[in-house]
């Protein structure tokens, strides 16, 4: 039997595992709304851990991560010091979300906030919002999983089939299992991924260099200043500390914020079993460090591959038994379908009850479900499209929905801390750092310290009109109000 | 008092703290010293997040 050949049966076996794995939680949980989207509120700690920490590790950390470090050096730091200060928030804000949804029956984001602000246009903008963010990043996890399976059998299975094949499985368990199928295939997932990155991560330094120690001995003597924080910008130049900061600062507030996280908390059991979670999440995360050193691996040893490909082309180059080689591919595929079943079951939920039910009340929870389901082979589609036949950067209109998504934090900060804020200064802070942030994200020579992330923009203009439109404002009704401050 | 040490944890991985370990020497366990200083500041959050957690429980 060739190598491919056996590459690809793992490959396989892989995902009739996953689609196993997805399709079981289905028949237990219930036919309700809270069933499809928040799990009937019963996820424990354990499985928890794992969609939180999958959900959060793409086809990016998987593939842009090493691309970072192998293109960017240090600046691939940044990926893991968001994450020091990113979960944080959510010890507190998910307790707090989770009690509101289970007294009130909220499943998104959105409801919480329109509940406490009042708001129906504020839910549109959100949902509005959210599935813009989603698509380019499911487009994204759809292009990681048809990259790894093209390059490593050598454009035997094309690029559009690897994407079609494995979202076609994705969409399969979502639209059986909604969140549950999403939970329990995340745990499979997770455990995969951290043993395939911490193997890799170890296994080409050693290959190639003889250990971690003199590969990065090495990289130090010829290329000193790629190992030297803040590392190089995407032009190769110098990053300045002024980006870096600004981003870390920003991804940490969009960490927590971004819905298909945030959405988690109601899936949880108990608010022990949230804390637990985010107390034990930095476990989670230390495997970002063996990912980067994929990336490093390919610095010396070869120069000139497109960043993104790092990975799948050092597979191709390093001589590994095909066995492995088809459990690193299968890891890689893990990473992008641990995050995309999340954002289109999210997407797919978002759309329609925070847009659809909005603007259409007096939906039922059957026919929501039905939406859902219809929506999710919609986005499926749609981010399909996108990844196979479209030229359209997403890296870029991701990277400006990060800013955007950052934008929902000095609104949930206030729901639950600051009672004084109304509706009408959530509006305007909302409406107000969306458009600060597109302005400093398409015209960055405004900006008055070169390099700074337009979302820090966004916040400034966002908190002041938070706070001065509240205070111009008559109070929110206080039975409301006190209903999320005291939750 | 979480909030504060929250803060400071936080300084470490941005400027103008992380600036002085920025530098790739010396290299700790064959990491570079700008990557091992991460990594310190991600052990230090989970330590403080367990340390929360835990008063909290006692506390019930």
């Amino acid at each position: 039997m060739d190598q491919q050949t056996i590459i690809l049966l793992i490959c396989g076996g892989y995902l009739l595992a996953t689609l196993a794995m997805g399709l079981v939680p289905g028949l237990r949980v219930s036919k309700s709304i809270a069933g499809y989207v928040a799990a009937d509120r019963s996820m424990g700690f354990l499985v928890l851990y794992f969609v939180l920490g999958a959900s959060v590790f793409s086809s990016f950390a998987f593939l842009g991560g090493p691309g970072w470090a192998y293109s960017r050096g240090a600046a691939a730091f940044y990926i893991i010091a968001y994450g020091v200060v990113g979960m944080v928030p959510l010890y507190f804000f998910g307790p707090r979300a989770r009690r509101l949804g289970q007294k009130l029956g909220f499943v998104t984001q959105a409801e919480l906030l329109t509940h406490r602000f009042d708001s129906r246009s504020l839910s549109v903008l959100l949902s509005l919002l959210s599935v813009a963010a989603f698509i380019p990043y499911l487009t994204l996890q759809m292009k990681g999983a048809g990259l790894i399976l093209s390059t490593i059998t050598e454009g035997r299975v094309s690029f559009a089939a690897g994407a079609g094949i494995t979202y076609g499985i994705v969409t399969i368990y979502v639209l059986w299992s909604g969140v549950l199928g999403v939970g329990w295939t995340n745990l499979f997932q997770g455990l995969f991924m951290m043993v395939v990155a911490w193997f890799l991560g170890l296994y080409l330094p050693w290959q190639l260099y003889g250990g971690v120690g003199p590969m990065f001995e090495q990289i130090e003597a010829a290329h000193g200043e790629m190992l030297r924080a803040p590392g190089l910008s995407g032009s190769g130049e110098p990053w300045s500390w002024a980006a870096f900061s600004s981003a870390v600062v920003v991804s940490g507030f969009g960490f927590t914020m971004w819905p298909h996280l945030f959405m988690k908390s109601y899936a949880a059991r108990s608010d022990r079993d949230l804390r637990r979670t985010v107390v034990f999440y930095p476990t989670f995360q230390v495997f970002l460090v063996p990912v980067l050193l994929m990336g490093f691996c390919g610095i010396l040893a070869y120069p000139g591959v497109k960043p993104d490909t790092i990975v799948p082309f050092l597979l191709t180059q390093v001589e590994m038994s095909p066995i492995l080689v088809g459990l690193v591919c299968a890891g890689t595929l893990a990473a992008s379908m641990s995050t995309g079943d999340s954002i289109l079951h999210s997407a797919a939920s978002i759309g329609v009850r925070d847009g659809l039910c909005q603007l259409f009340p007096g939906i039922e929870d059957h026919q929501q479900r039905s939406w859902i389901r219809t929506l999710v082979l919609v986005l499926s589609l749609t981010a399909f499209y996108f990844a196979v036949f479209s030229e359209i950067s997403l890296v870029a209109l991701l990277l400006g929905a990060y800013g955007g998504v950052a934008q929902i934090f000095p609104l949930m900060f206030a729901a639950f801390y600051w009672p004084r804020a109304t509706g009408a200064g959530a509006l305007a802070g909302l409406i107000g750092g969306i458009l600060v942030n597109v302005l400093f994200l398409v015209r960055p020579e405004l900006s008055p310290i070169p390099g700074m992330h337009e979302g820090i923009y966004g916040l400034i203009a966002n908190v002041s009109l938070l706070v001065g439109v509240s205070l111009l404002t008559p109070p929110d009704e206080p039975d409301r109000v006190w209903a999320h401050v005291r939750a | 008092m979480f909030v504060v040490l929250y803060l400071a944890i936080s300084m470490l991985v941005i400027w103008p703290i992380y600036p002085k370990f920025a530098a790739p020497q010396p290299l700790i366990l064959g990491l570079p010293q700008s990557l091992v200083w991460i990594v310190f500041a991600l052990g230090l959050m989970f330590l403080l997040l367990l340390w929360f957690f835990l008063t909290e429980e006692e506390k019930g």
